[in-house]
């Protein structure tokens, strides 16, 4: 009797186990196919950090690599609003594309250190998307990264890696008087936190400058835009004479705010000129002005390239329209 | 009550708004001079004497207009004016106004000898010639510093680029483009009209902006947007503005800028010389100011100019909220903003003063 019941407390143990491991399988398969955020994934570098932020209807297209916007903080990128996950990250993400997105484990970056760590990932990531080329973005001053990256001499770098790059609110040049780069030099901005540089009561401040905008107050949350606002890096200004030629032959996508004052039009327009002027130009590089006269709500400033109730519809549409080309 | 009454009460209602609509009027007014062109066209130039008690500057000033626009505009301001900030700093300020503007004689639409067919190349070659020459002649200088806003820019940008002008010391431009890259859908849309350039005899801008401002019927607000900031315009200033300082305008000239934003740079009439690709030839001091609001002297587009010309002494000047003035300033506003004295005229006669020692 007893060995009876020994017998059938054993296989009941049994069934627990199998059930039981079965059950954790189970779980970790649904829980693989369901879209992650905000996972660190580590072993890609040691002083960049990557987080993976996978399609819930993943397409078999190259992935995306953002750089940190490091004036930004990562929450303008991907940031929850109403239960709703919003922003570039998530906009590409529901269009099928993987987006990986790189920042330093430093205080204070330096993008000069970062390029071959970037190159390595930029292969690792690849090599785990099938060997797909992958798409280059900079957001914000974060895109400083990826034009220092494009700095590399050739033996260096492996750019048949990149397929495409885009740019949303980088300043890529800033060599001449009055620019963003010189006064933030003259004014020791750099690498300041933005909020230090925001003292409450003071006119003149870096916000009341930079970041307040008054045209669309009803529409756009300017107290939410500070909270966004990080630090601001040192920011280089010969990166367009470093250039190698060989690179400009890739697809750009530059998008700026017509209001924006970081990253402001005219520190745009000499790599742009210089695309045009290539003879082997890609046709599908563009220039894109968020702004009223292109049929946007308002004139853009800086955050609202991240941070506009309408950035999805108005801009970033135009982005995955030009990605999918 | 009648319908007649109503109908009477209405017509006296719209009298009395377009009287109190119709009283702009600029205090401002200095001496009239009319030189001649080489071919014989009357152009206009005022002349506003240094005030009192003020230490006379090095060269006299020429300021000059923009497209469809004469030189009253740069009086709207009155007392906050441009004109007077610098006769205030002693300067010999004369204001011009190119050919075809009304002041000297308006050109017929179909017969006699002077019809709306001159083009920018006539603005370039002849009237800045004749007005420099005239001007010097008065004051016995051998040079002028010049100040020109939009177009007032970009004669001069020809004249010494292309044309070797070397009578002008400093120059000062207010959103004056020199190509037209990445134009705006609102730009592109005004452009897709150059068609009608054919058909004209001329571009009444002048009648349209006279409509709005002496009858009340309203224009089209989108294309409006693209000259002024309203936001950074006072009632009473855009008034005069559309009321004495629209002009109309030759469709060759317009003709050159619909062609330079499908082109991408300003050519002559012919098409055979780029205008742009001549920059380079310009070596004196120069004072770039851009409006981070405009959206026809952009930023980028003046960064352009900017990289473009040899000059060792050049200063680019972003007009906006970041260089702590009180707004991001459009096109006319930089003229005639609200702020625009303390904003725009003071850097401006800064600049001026460390050259003309």
């Amino acid at each position: 009797m007893n060995k009876t019941i020994q017998n059938f407390s054993n296989a009941f143990t049994e069934i627990l186990f199998k059930g039981l491991i079965s059950f954790i399988l189970l779980a970790l398969v649904a829980c693989s196919a369901l879209p992650q955020r905000d996972t660190p994934k580590h072993g890609f570098s040691s002083i960049l950090q990557v987080k993976e932020f996978t399609p819930s209807k993943p397409k078999l297209i190259a992935p995306i690599v953002i750089y940190e916007p490091v004036l930004l903080k990562e929450t303008a990128l991907i940031r929850i609003e109403d239960k709703k996950e919003k922003g570039l990250i998530p906009y590409l993400n529901d269009a099928g594309y993987t987006v990986y997105l790189l920042s330093s484990n430093e205080v204070n970056p330096d993008f000069k250190n970062h390029s071959l760590e970037f190159d390595s990932i930029l292969n690792q990531i690849a090599a785990k998307h099938r060997n797909r080329d992958v798409i280059l973005a900079g957001t914000s001053l974060g895109g400083q990264a990826v034009l220092e990256y494009m700095t590399l001499p050739m033996n260096l770098g492996n750019y048949s890696r990149v397929k495409k790059v885009f740019f949303i609110g980088t300043g890529i040049d800033y060599n001449y008087t009055g620019s963003f780069a010189e006064k933030s030099e003259k004014l020791g901005y750099e690498q300041q936190l933005v909020k230090d540089l925001c003292p409450t009561g003071k006119k003149d401040n870096f916000c009341n400058k930079y970041i307040r905008f008054n045209n669309s107050l009803e529409k756009v949350d300017n107290s939410k835009k500070e909270e966004h606002f990080n630090r601001i890096p040192r920011i280089e200004k010969d990166y367009l004479k470093r250039f190698h030629q060989t690179k400009l032959q890739l697809p750009y996508f530059f998008i700026y705010g017509k209001l924006d004052s970081i990253s402001p039009e005219e520190s745009i327009y000499p790599l742009f000129h210089k695309l045009r002027e290539n003879v082997k130009m890609d046709s599908s590089n563009r220039l894109y002005e968020a702004s009223e006269a292109n049929g946007q709500c308002i004139d853009y400033d800086h955050a609202d390239l991240f941070l506009n109730p309408y950035v999805n519809r108005e801009v970033y549409s135009k982005l995955v329209r030009w990605l999918e080309k | 009550m009648t319908s007649k009454k109503i109908t009477l009460l209405m017509t006296m209602f719209f009298i009395i708004l377009n009287v109190s609509f119709c009283t702009a009027r600029i205090h401002l007014q200095g001496e009239i001079h009319h030189p001649k062109t080489s071919d014989n066209w009357d152009l206009t130039l005022e002349h506003h004497s240094p005030r009192k008690n003020t230490v006379a500057k090095k060269y006299p000033v020429i300021i000059c207009h923009g497209l469809v626009g004469n030189r009253n505009y740069f009086k709207i301001k009155e007392e906050e004016s441009i004109v007077y900030r610098l006769i205030s700093e002693g300067y010999d300020v004369w204001l011009l106004d190119l050919r075809g503007r009304t002041d000297a004689g308006a050109p017929s639409l179909f017969f006699g000898d002077k019809t709306y067919n001159y083009s920018f190349d006539d603005y370039a070659t002849k009237d800045v010639d004749a007005a420099i020459s005239y001007v010097l002649e008065k004051t016995k200088a051998d040079k002028v510093n010049w100040i020109g806003h939009s177009m007032g820019g970009m004669v001069v940008y020809t004249r010494i680029g292309t044309f070797k002008e070397n009578r002008i010391a400093n120059l000062v431009t207010l959103g004056s483009p020199f190509s037209f890259y990445n134009p705006t859908k609102h730009v592109k849309m005004m452009s897709s009209f150059s068609f009608l350039l054919k058909l004209l005899p001329v571009v009444p801008t002048a009648s349209l902006a006279h409509l709005e401002s002496d009858y009340g019927i309203p224009l089209p607000q989108k294309p409006i947007k693209m000259f002024y900031y309203k936001k950074n315009t006072e009632k009473e200033v855009e008034h005069a503005l559309k009321s004495l300082s629209t002009n109309n305008e030759s469709p060759n000239v317009m003709k050159q800028f619909a062609n330079g934003i499908s082109s991408g740079e300003v050519m002559s009439l012919d098409g055979n010389t780029s205008y742009t690709a001549n920059l380079k030839n310009i070596t004196v001091p120069v004072l770039l100011i851009a409006g981070r609001r405009d959206h026809l002297g952009t930023p980028m587009i003046v960064r352009q100019v900017y990289d473009n010309i040899a000059s060792s002494d050049k200063t680019m000047f972003v007009a906006g909220r970041s260089e702590g003035l009180t707004e991001d300033y459009g096109h006319v506003d930089l003229v005639m903003g609200t702020n625009s004295d303390k904003d725009i005229n003071v850097p401006i006669t800064k600049w001026l003063n460390e050259r003309n020692q």
